[in-house]
């Protein structure tokens, strides 16, 4: 019934690799912006996390009714409605 | 080019000044030419993210609820954040909730009506109460003289305890600050506390600027440390349902840790890679929630056992969003793959379209889908005769279904750093556990328990000085 | 990154770019709208200083005076040479975006060492907007060529940095980059911005302020940049069409005109004048102020 372990940690260095590799990239110039390039970004709507507020009354929600919970930030959740 | 009238250089000079500005206006999107006198508007676009100096509040409130008459909650959250004029920032949250409503017991629903008996949440009461939505009676058992709950489920319904009731109260905070010029620390906290439950965590973190802030390098931990002391204490896993008061106080511990790597792409795309792994141990089973043990051959309910989880748990996560602004609209798509030491795999995928309707208001409709795979332990019910399984649990939440959310937000600016914002949400599991060779009468029953809830956010931030 | 701070009616935004102390007035009770339009101005000064520096070996115009051949250019560069070359027309060449390769041979430190009129010839193939292939969005310099924003970069960034702060919100603001400044408009209530400017002849001005409700207002000096041999002060302000400095220009001009890139090109131009610079002034019927 138990998982293997070894193919968890696998999969956890693939992610890492595909991450690195991403790194590298930009390191090379291929992407990114120039900062004066940058008035999208910096438009609040550009934010990885608007609305902050909504964003937690989702994963709230998601974390309270579905089995998985984390990606985006910590799992856990700080409250016993699982 | 010879200009010998007075002043004919200056007003040359002026004709060419004006259309120097028309020129540059043209594909420079929010430039509105000096020298014109534009009617053109503010843009709902222009609302920058930088709130340095600035104390930035942000409240709403969660109007959650269930179909059927399940779970109703409404979550008040009061949220401020302090930014210094070096970049420090120090972030205080509040959040309650309140819960109340009928949530099913893990019994799997029969032909005929089921009676339930639980330990009374108070014990020695003696007071009869009986309350039209509950439904639920506290009756003195004959001989023992213990106080017990009972409430029965008519014939075909789903089984569920109408006297669920919680409230919690919950405060985090965090503060962050550039240590150099590319490198910023964070630390944590939060605490909240439930009737029955109370959960506290520490976390740090640490991000790195790299390739002229085109990277974001990020690194976070947190350590969770939560206690559970159930209404009646704690029941033994996979004993039966009683009104007997139950053993003591139960803890859990999770550790977690994000990595996660933020790139800007080009002017137009910005993507986020995280990968975030969690280890809790400890008891993670749910207290009140019961399996039926049916008859092999009519698949009627003989006893019901408390169910069992495993004390540890891992889970990993890789989730990948991205946020692409194309003229005026912004775009953001998000995938995640999940899996975790219970058998338990998922796929999440969202999208979103913030689209500006006026200078003042834009829309943003978004959907989501998820699916994800049954633990390796759950089991609708138990069948009686047949070896009991070291864990077993019938929690909806552990099976297998897809899940779908389709909302609609809306954004109004206000005044210059003020927006009110609604999100209305409508979510809907979707799965069957029933199957035809199910004992007996159960194979014409589904046994799924998935939710189907709708839930309206409404909320006001703004900055000030 | 810049400051905020409180001032009578509003905010005064205040940081570093191009070189120069740089500075918007907002009037505004809102401090995060005056933050954001504070940010608004640094944005964009540093936009035009990383696209148009030529001490910046990233920037478009080091690309183009590198570059030994043609060089496409997006389309506000393209506005921005056809203005250019406007102005060189307009102003019988005296103004002229070529002139920088001069310095080389002029190097103004309060000195004496005024370069041979050989030095000087020399240079004068390398001078001359009509020398350049400009049809956009081509430019293709010949070699040894050099062309620089100097005498518009910093103005057109003040009048774009109002530009975009007024698309934000619609708030009284002045915007000063360097001593060179436009308003939006009025105060509130109507009333005048009271700018002081510096090295200008108070004699003739309220207070030693001058009060403006519109436009833009630059001031162009040869205040500690010269060089005196033999009894004679060699101006700064090279006429391109010699190589060799105006005779004998006021001390500095300063002017009012509708923008800030008209106002900048106006007194640059009265300076180039030389003598005849007041007559300019004069003739042109502009507001402005001069010391001799």
């Amino acid at each position: 019934m138990k998982r293997p372990e070894s193919t968890m940690r696998q999969r956890a260095l693939a992610g890492l690799a595909l991450a690195l590799a991403a790194t590298s990239l930009a390191g090379c110039g291929v992407v990114g912006a120039k900062p004066w390039d940058r008035d999208l970004m910096a438009r609040r709507s550009m934010q990885l996390n608007t609305h902050p507020n909504l964003t937690a009354f989702d994963e709230h929600i998601y974390f309270s009714k579905e089995a998985s919970s984390g990606g985006r930030s910590f799992d856990g959740g700080g409250c016993g409605c699982n | 080019m010879q200009l010998t009238k007075p002043g004919a250089i200056s007003l040359a000079l002026h004709a060419l000044t004006a259309n120097l500005f028309v020129a540059v206006a043209a594909d420079a999107q929010d430039t509105r030419p000096p020298s014109v006198e534009s009617a053109e508007a503010p843009s709902v676009n222009s609302d920058l993210a930088n709130d340095q100096g600035l104390t930035r509040l942000d409240s709403a409130i969660l109007f959650y609820q269930e179909a059927g008459g399940r779970i109703r909650a409404t979550e008040p959250v009061v949220s401020g954040v302090l930014n210094g004029t070096a970049g420090e920032t120090l972030s205080v949250r509040i959040v309650a909730d309140s819960l109340t409503g009928a949530t099913p017991n893990g019994a799997a629903p029969w032909t005929g009506p089921q009676t339930f008996t639980t330990p009374a949440n108070k014990p020695g009461s003696t007071t009869t109460v009986t309350t039209a939505s509950g439904g639920s009676t506290l009756v003195t058992l004959p001989g023992s003289g213990l106080t017990a709950r009972q409430y029965t489920t008519p014939a075909g319904q789903l089984p569920v305890d109408a006297g669920f009731r919680d409230e919690r109260i919950g405060v985090d905070g965090a503060c962050s600050t550039p240590i150099a010029e590319n490198t910023r620390v964070s630390v944590g906290g939060a605490y909240s506390a439930e009737r029955d439950y109370r959960s506290g965590s520490l976390n740090a973190g640490i991000t790195q600027d790299l390739n002229q802030k085109n990277t974001t390098l990020s690194l976070s931990a947190n350590v969770e440390f939560d206690r559970s002391f159930p209404y009646f204490g704690t029941p033994t896993p996979l004993t039966e349902m009683s009104a007997a008061q139950k053993g003591p106080a139960q803890t859990k511990t999770v550790y977690s840790l994000v990595a996660g790597v933020t790139q800007v792409m080009n002017r137009h795309w910005l993507t986020q890679l995280s990968y975030s792994y969690g280890d809790s141990s400890g008891y993670q089973t749910d207290p009140y929630r019961i399996l039926s043990v049916v008859d092999p051959t009519t698949g009627a309910p003989l006893t019901y056992l408390y169910e069992s989880r495993p004390r540890s748990r891992t889970r990993q996560s890789l989730y990948w969003s991205n946020k692409i602004a194309l003229g005026p609209t912004v775009t953001e798509i998000s995938a995640r793959g999940y899996e975790d030491s219970w058998g338990v795999k998922s796929i999440t995928a969202e999208i979103s379209e913030r689209v500006p309707i006026t200078s003042w208001l834009y829309v943003e409709p978004q959907a989501r889908y998820y699916s994800q795979s049954a633990a390796d332990f759950f089991r609708s019910y138990l069948i009686s005769g047949q070896a009991l399984p070291a864990y077993a649990s019938s929690d909806s939440r552990l099976g297998k279904f897809d899940a779908e959310t389709y909302g609609l937000k809306l954004g109004m600016k206000v005044g210059g750093s003020g927006e009110f914002y609604v999100l209305g949400e409508d979510y809907q599991q979707n799965g069957r556990n029933g199957s035809s060779t199910a004992p007996g009468g159960l194979a014409i029953l589904n046994t799924f328990t998935g939710v189907k809830a709708t839930s309206i956010m409404v909320g006001y931030t703004f900055a000030f000085y | 990154m810049g400051e905020l701070s409180r001032v009578e009616d509003g905010f005064l935004y205040a940081f570093r770019a191009m070189a120069s102390p740089c500075e918007a007035r907002i009037e505004t009770d809102d401090p995060g709208l005056a933050w954001r339009l504070g940010e608004t101005a640094e944005a964009e000064a540093a936009r035009i200083e990383a696209k148009y520096s030529r001490y910046r070996d990233d920037s478009l115009i080091s690309r183009i005076n590198r570059a030994d051949g043609p060089v496409d250019v997006d389309s506000e560069t393209a506005a921005l040479l056809d203005y250019a070359a406007q102005c060189h027309a307009i102003s019988d060449g005296r103004f002229d975006i070529t002139s920088g390769v001069l310095r080389r041979a002029w190097r103004f430190d309060g000195s004496d060492r005024v370069p041979t009129p050989e030095e000087v010839a020399a240079l004068a193939p390398l001078v001359g907007w009509d020398k350049v292939e400009w049809r956009a969005p081509r430019i293709r310099l010949a070699r040894g060529m050099e062309i620089d924003f100097g005498g518009l970069g910093k103005e057109y960034a003040v009048d774009s940095a109002v530009a975009k702060m007024m698309a934000l919100a619609d708030v009284p603001l002045l915007v000063n980059f360097g001593g060179d400044l436009r308003v939006s408009g009025p105060r509130g209530g109507g009333g005048a911005w009271r700018v002081s400017i510096e090295s200008v002849d108070v004699a003739g001005t309220a207070e030693g302020l001058i009060e403006i409700r519109t436009g833009g207002l630059t001031t162009s000096g040869d205040a500690r940049r010269f060089l005196l041999k033999d009894g004679v002060r060699y101006s700064h302000i090279l006429d391109p069409r010699t190589g060799w400095p105006v005779e004998n220009p006021p001390r500095s001009v300063t002017v009012a005109a509708a923008t800030c890139l008209e106002a900048g090109l106006l007194s640059t131009l009265a300076m180039l004048h030389g003598s005849e610079a007041e007559a300019f002034l004069a003739s042109e019927g502009l507001q402005a102020w001069w010391m001799r």
